[in-house]
């Protein structure tokens, strides 16, 4: 998995670079978590900008994730239209909120 | 013991060498020709290792060398060559020919002898690599003939020829391999109520299967025994049928997934009443399914989000009408039609919406079919990367001479409904 990972004081980015979040990505990117899950401070951003397709399986780490970190704060940076809909079809979007860039996620409350 | 095949015309030679070799505690079978090593190893299958002269009468080491390391012989030999020293031609022809060592014909014992357990020790490795591998391929086989049967098994779990009054239903679900994740039915859950549904579990491997195929006997009714769809009572007329939200939040409480698996499904769960052309259903995360109203001319998404079955405990879910007009068709589909590719476009819910529409005139009894076969050309291959299904149902409208008074009491519940 191509990834980015930014580590601040009061949050952690985790910027997916790849194209397609999927079945082949899945499982790297749930060890990924796994790894960065004790470091992780009060928030994790997700910025999945650069993401154009995530099918079923996707969906299921990004659900795993929140269910993994359940007191910590998640959210979703910069989805592109078609993540933005299937996260709101499965009602994800009610649960880990999405934000146009990661200052407005951080600064959020 | 270790079984060399010593190769040698001259027959003082041979004997020095058999003595030498013997003296080590190799068991030796000697030839005095290419010819003659061939039969000896087809007489010995156990012989791997060939200790042999280069030039010899009718066959010499060289061609013996070419035969025993082509693709055909079917034995892995670990071949030597004898040569006189500093004969460089002939080691070249040997490398050339396949010869795994040299060894000159002067060598001391000692060296020979470690040479030859270097050669034993690269054909034990060899041996025991081409046992693991027969292994692996028996395993290999095992497992894809059990999944061919269990692929045939979850087959036979779909509908069989399924005939309704006044409604009509026709279907197609491919696995994108041996097994799938998707799963559909159709059931007549009293007279007047036919239960439709499609689920699609997350991945298509084993696991999700296994999981599909445990859903489908959860939903599935039997005509005595209380079940998901319907429950027993103890008044008239004795059961109960279950709504579809009620059906999906059931499952929910049955398949929440433990920690650490992701594991869930994404589903329909819709009711017909084929006497009035009303149609309750419920979503849990999955895709719109399209309406075609013949009646308007219009092809529509009917969508509702919500959770998909099995991860959240805290997840509900929400019942919701539409009422049918007679011959108007309701599509439910699996996300492997629309996100099946090419050129990393996707085939979309918008086109699958349109070819809905475009193919209306035809009988429903053909139509799911249609529907692959239009985006098995529109991708340009015959295989699916993801398992699919499509199911459609038309309702055929009220039966004969019942209409009027069916319509006034509809909508009496019409109103009620959406109240």
């Amino acid at each position: 998995m191509q990834y980015e990972l930014i580590e601040e004081n009061k949050y952690t980015v985790l910027q997916i670079n790849e194209d397609r979040f999927d079945a082949k990505l899945a499982p790297s990117f749930r060890n990924e978590i796994d790894l960065v899950k004790g470091n992780i401070a009060e928030h994790l951003v997700l910025d999945l900008g650069q993401v154009r397709f995530m099918d079923s399986s996707g969906l299921g780490a990004v659900m795993g994730v929140y269910k993994l970190l359940r007191n910590t704060k998640i959210s979703i940076v910069n989805p592109q239209k078609s993540v933005q809909e299937l996260l709101k079809l499965t009602r994800i979007d009610k649960l880990i909120l999405s934000h146009a860039t990661i200052e407005d996620a951080t600064s959020s409350k | 013991m270790k079984t060399i095949l010593l190769v040698e015309d001259t027959k003082v030679l041979l004997m020095i060498i058999k003595k030498k070799l013997t003296s080590r505690g190799y068991h030796v079978i000697t030839a005095l020709n290419g010819n003659e090593a061939l039969l000896k190893l087809q007489a010995h299958p156990n012989i791997q290792m060939v200790l042999s002269d280069w030039i010899m009468p009718e066959c010499d080491g060289i061609e013996l060398c070419q035969q025993l390391k082509s693709p055909h012989y079917a034995r892995y030999i670990f071949f030597v060559l004898l040569s006189a020293r500093d004969d460089q031609d002939s080691i070249i022809e040997g490398i050339n020919a396949g010869a795994d060592d040299f060894i000159a014909k002067d060598t001391n014992i000692d060296e020979l002898d470690a040479r030859l357990q270097a050669g034993f020790r690269t054909l034990a490795l060899n041996n025991e690599l081409v046992k693991k591998n027969a292994e692996l391929d028996s395993a290999y086989a095992t497992i894809k003939q059990d999944l061919a049967a269990a692929g045939e098994f979850i087959k036979r779990l779909l509908p069989n020829d399924p005939h309704f009054a006044r409604a009509e239903l026709n279907y197609v679900s491919i696995p994108s391999a041996q097994i799938g994740g998707d799963m559909l039915g159709c059931m007549q859950l009293d007279e007047n109520n036919v239960g439709i549904y499609l689920f699609d579990v997350a991945g298509h491997g084993v696991s999700s299967a296994l999981m599909s195929f445990s859903v489908q006997q959860s939903i599935s009714v039997s005509a005595d025994s209380s079940s998901l769809v319907r429950q027993k009572t103890d008044k008239a007329p004795y059961y109960k049928i279950t709504s579809p939200c009620q059906v999906i939040q059931q499952l929910n409480e049955l398949y929440l997934s433990q920690e650490g698996s992701d594991l869930y499904f994404t589903m329909v769960y819709a009711i017909l009443n084929t006497q009035t052309g009303m149609l309750s259903y419920a979503f849990a995360g999955h895709p719109p399914l399209v309406w075609m109203q013949n009646s308007k001319d219009k092809a529509v998404f009917v969508e509702q989000d919500s959770y998909v079955v099995g991860v959240f405990d805290f997840a509900e879910y929400t019942t919701r009408t539409i009422e049918l007009a007679a011959g108007d068709k309701i599509w439910l589909y699996s996300d492997g039609i629309t996100e099946a590719e090419k050129d990393s476009h996707q085939f979309s819910e918008a086109r699958l919406k349109e070819l809905i529409f475009d193919i209306r005139e035809q009988p429903t009894s053909i139509q799911a079919n249609t529907v692959i076969n239009e985006v098995r050309s529109w991708q340009g291959k015959e295989q699916f990367d993801d398992d699919v299904s499509v199911l459609v149902f038309e309702w055929k409208g009220y039966p004969e001479g019942d209409e009027q008074c069916n319509t006034s009491s509809l909508k009496k519940t019409n109103t009620q409904y959406f109240k």
